[in-house]
């Protein structure tokens, strides 16, 4: 059975506010959030299928979202509805000063508010990667740009045994992929992805960072 | 227990956005050989080469063990700060390679070579090489 939460200062059944019409959203464990247009503007999702869909005061089902990362995400959205928004950009500008495509982008701009919101998600959960994948399936581009910033923290100036433990990530079966025997050649500079102590392959490179 | 989320429960796409924030040396060293998905992702990333500070020898040698597969995907290249021995690090990374996607290259030696000790030509050639392709 749905439940509904309050995810705005608005009393429960009204669907007009200061701030414009509200939306309900549901998860898909049946949580229904109510969103006024500062929230629903921030997801390319949510704006398309409101837009699209005459939805009166049935909730539009999100089926991709539980209630435990949905909340999180409205209260994000809820805190930056009010944030400035960028200038379009000319994509044919080359004048563009912010626009260097020459450097990778930078990772360690995450405002204060957006580490701490971040550190409640957590990789032995799993829920850093709900939070990513639920703002890639919303289209919240800057949640999903301050996910994507923080993986990058996490593995920069890591070997791959150090992020493979990190993440918990699997080898290839023995014998293929990068084990794959003419694999070798084609993946110089890598360690053998196995742990079969009998398996050969290209030694583990030093690593440049810290020698 | 044993059904959360993983890194590699991510799609393509976000790997790629990940990518982004990283520049070459830190895509090999922490994603180079971890398995096939994750390296069949990184062949259709636009990388960035930044060599800085020390070691830049085992940065570059480094780099060439995966360039050699890689090397088209090469968009930009900066060598920074105190390259030791930089003429046989550049040339060692140039005679390995083929850039053929290369847009953007720098060399910018900040502290060995003070400006006002160069002329205009050595400034050009000493300091800054921006070669726009």
């Amino acid at each position: 059975m749905a439940t509904t939460a309050e995810a705005s200062n608005t009393t429960t059944g009204n669907t007009e506010t200061a701030t414009g019409k509200m939306i309900k959203i549901q998860s898909n464990d049946g949580q229904i959030f109510e969103v006024d247009q500062g929230v629903v503007e921030q997801s390319s999702t949510i704006k398309t299928l409101s837009d699209l869909m005459d939805v009166g005061d049935v909730p539009i089902p999100l089926p991709n979202v539980k209630a435990s990362i949905l909340g999180p995400i409205v209260d994000f959205c809820n805190h930056h509805k009010n944030d400035q928004k960028p200038e379009p950009i000319d994509e044919d500008d080359d004048d563009d000063p912010n626009k260097d495509i020459y450097e990778p982008k930078r990772s360690d701009d995450i405002c204060e508010w957006d580490l701490n919101f971040i550190k409640q998600f957590t990789v032995p959960e799993g829920t850093l990667f709900d939070i990513i994948m639920a703002a890639n399936y919303l289209g919240i581009k800057t949640l999903l740009a301050v996910g994507c910033k923080t993986i990058a923290n996490m593995v920069r100036g890591k070997s791959s045994t150090e992020v493979r433990e990190m993440f918990n990530i699997s080898y290839d079966p023995p014998g293929e992929g990068i084990n794959a025997p003419n694999a070798i050649e084609g993946q110089a500079g890598t360690v053998p992805t196995t742990q079969d102590a009998n398996a050969t392959g290209p030694s583990p490179q030093p690593d440049p960072m810290n020698q | 227990m044993g059904t959360e989320t993983r890194l590699e429960n991510l799609p393509n796409e976000i790997f790629l956005e990940i990518f982004d924030y990283l520049h070459a040396l830190d895509i090999f060293s922490a994603f180079g050989s971890l398995n096939k998905r994750i390296s069949s992702i990184f062949q259709s990333t636009p990388l960035r080469i930044i060599i800085s500070g020390k070691h830049c020898r085992n940065q570059v040698d480094f780099l060439s063990s995966y360039l050699t597969f890689h090397a088209h995907q090469v968009i930009s290249i900066n060598i920074n700060d105190i390259v030791r021995d930089d003429t046989s690090i550049i040339s060692l990374l140039f005679s390995r390679h083929d850039f053929i996607n290369l847009q953007f290259w720098s060399y910018i030696p900040k502290y060995l070579f003070p400006v006002d000790l160069l002329d205009g030509y050595a400034c050009q050639e000493m300091l800054e090489l921006y070669v726009p392709f």
